[in-house]
């Protein structure tokens, strides 16, 4: 065994290389000199200049078409949608119509299945718990996923408090798929009220299998509401092609402005739900507070656009993801992509990064901004649970990077990206003694790392 | 022709987008559009020839809102000057220039 000399490898590569400390320490002591080694110092390597963007699953810009259609209901056009006395009212409120319209026709549904809300986290508030109180009496069953955004996760959590019974299906390894069988087994029929699945995932970009759960959601009398935030206005998205009952959508995924989302509510069969917010009974009574017209208008130019650009987008995007992954390949060895190899969406590239410490890589990565997952989770330092849940090694999930292409990204910023990563990638796995260790040939899973088997400790 | 100047005004319009995405994306749609649309006769024509004279006046639009609230400048751009002053360098210089 080489355990002897993979330890004093490791001590020596202790003494010698420079440590990663945390952000906080570094921007910390901003006064005393860097002591980094010459040839190691990333400020040197940095250009000047905002990063190119690449977190496009964090929010996306608003597209100056959706600003130039707001501009005006932040001006002359100020008059509440709900007024019905006068001109200011009768122009805002058909100006949300005018939006409601334009996001039914990209979801193929009818405008009146359309309500708005604050965002997808309310949709997916109002949808999970709306559900099951306004069927909790009969029906105290609800099955989701481990890989469901965080807002799904909490709701589920606030109805178990409730008193209701949650399936939290584990999702396939590597790929992230719901296994169908296993959720045929999960689902109960006249007990589950709700079947909650996202369809294209945040950090890793794996695309569900969609109609088919909402084939089994419907054999079991069951509701199936789906996530689309990250999938609609980007891939092609039919309410009745699908079979969904409930939908979310975010404003700000799809190059709208923040603060806006909507929830499709099926009207054939009735879908019925419990608001969340109560009050004037705006929205059909599904939720009250008055509409923000701009940015209702905001929505329906973002799928006005979405629908118009659908070809040219995904056709782009596909393009810049083959680029980059092509690239990423050619020049820099051992990545893992995370997620699903094909039922993807191709602007979502999780990718980790082997024998390097990711903290270190993010921040050597200073002038693109790409995020180790979601925006939510991005302050902790813990590993994502969405890649706990696909199986990926605690040391590969450390070493992730989403790397999110949209409709305003060029192959200037995706080649910039390569370069950068072939350049850090390749300068902070000569520091690593693992990386030495595996150039020497040792298979890191062989090694028992304690130096006294007899002291080790669980 | 009105499909030729209307392809250079909205290019020239384009290529002054302060923000460094959005000019790009103008002109790359701008250039598919006119691109896609050469071959088109009769009312199709005229009807994208109306869709591009309404969006040039979103796009001149937005170019101004821009240059109003110019934001930082993006490290492509950055890139792209610096590649430039090199080129120029390079130009004035072929050997090299003994401070580089």
């Amino acid at each position: 065994m080489r355990v002897a000399s993979a330890a004093k490898t490791l001590a020596r590569a202790a003494r010698t290389a420079p440590r990663a400390r945390p952000l906080s320490a570094l921007e910390k002591d901003t006064e005393a000199p860097r002591t980094m080694e010459p040839g190691f110092g990333i400020d040197a390597m940095a250009r000047n200049g905002a990063p190119a963007y690449l977190d496009v699953q964090a929010t996306s810009p608003v597209d100056p078409r959706v600003l130039d259609a707001m501009l005006p209901y932040f001006l002359g056009n100020f008059g509440n949608a709900h007024s019905k006395t006068h001109a200011f009212g009768w122009e805002s409120e058909k100006a949300v119509e005018n939006a409601r319209e334009s996001l039914a026709k990209l979801i193929g549904a009818d405008s009146r299945e359309v309500v708005f809300t604050s965002g997808a986290t309310e949709s997916n508030n109002m949808s999970v718990k709306g559900i099951a109180r306004f069927y909790g009496a009969k029906k105290k069953h609800i099955v989701t996923t481990q890989t469901e955004h965080k807002c799904v996760l909490d709701s589920c959590r606030a109805l178990e408090r409730e008193g209701f019974e949650v399936t939290y299906l584990p999702v396939e390894r590597a790929t992230g798929m719901v296994n169908l069988d296993e959720l045929r087994s999960a689902v109960r029929k006249d007990e589950t009220c709700l079947v909650s699945v996202m369809a294209v995932n945040n950090e890793i970009g794996t695309l569900q299998p969609l109609k088919e759960i909402g084939q089994i959601a419907k054999e079991a009398k069951a509701f199936f509401h789906t996530d689309a935030a990250q999938m609609v206005g980007k891939l092609p998205f039919d309410v009745n092609e699908i079979g969904c009952d409930l939908v979310s959508i975010s404003g700000h995924k799809l190059y709208g402005p923040k603060g806006i989302g909507a929830l499709y509510v099926r009207r054939r069969p009735r879908v019925r739900l419990e608001p969340v917010l109560s009050g004037g009974g705006q929205e059909r009574g599904f939720r009250s507070g008055t509409l923000p017209t701009a940015l209702c208008v905001g929505l329906g130019a973002a799928a006005d656009v979405a629908l118009k650009e659908l070809p040219n987008d995904m056709a782009h995007v596909e393009r810049l993801s083959e680029r980059l992954m092509a690239g990423i390949r050619e020049h820099v060895p051992e990545v893992v992509l995370n997620g699903h190899a094909t039922q993807r969406h191709a602007g979502n590239v999780n990718l980790s990064f082997a024998y390097v410490e990711g903290e270190s890589l993010l921040m050597s990565l200073k002038n693109i901004a790409v995020s180790s997952g979601s925006a939510c989770t991005s302050a902790s330092l813990e590993p994502s649970y969405v890649l706990r849940a696909i199986g990926v090694s605690e040391d590969l999930a450390h070493t992730s990077l989403r790397f999110g292409l949209g409709r305003f990204t060029t192959e200037a910023e995706v080649d910039f990206a390569i370069d950068l990563l072939r350049v850090h990638v390749a300068r902070l796995r000569e520091m690593s003694p693992l990386w030495e260790l595996v150039q020497e040939g040792v298979d890191l899973s062989t090694i028992n790392w304690t130096q006294d088997a007899a002291h080790h400790h669980h | 022709m009105a499909a030729r100047s209307l392809f250079r005004t909205m290019l020239r319009e384009a290529a002054q987008v302060d923000q460094y995405n959005f000019r790009n994306y103008a002109i790359r749609r701008v250039r598919e559009d006119f691109r896609r649309n050469a071959a088109l006769s009769g009312s199709e024509a005229a009807t994208a020839l109306q869709e591009g004279k309404d969006a040039l006046e979103v796009l001149r639009r937005q170019r101004i809102v821009g240059q109003l609230y110019p934001a930082a400048q993006s490290v492509m751009d950055a890139e792209a000057s610096r590649a430039f002053e090199d080129a120029a360098e390079s130009v004035i210089d072929p050997v090299g220039g003994a401070g580089r």
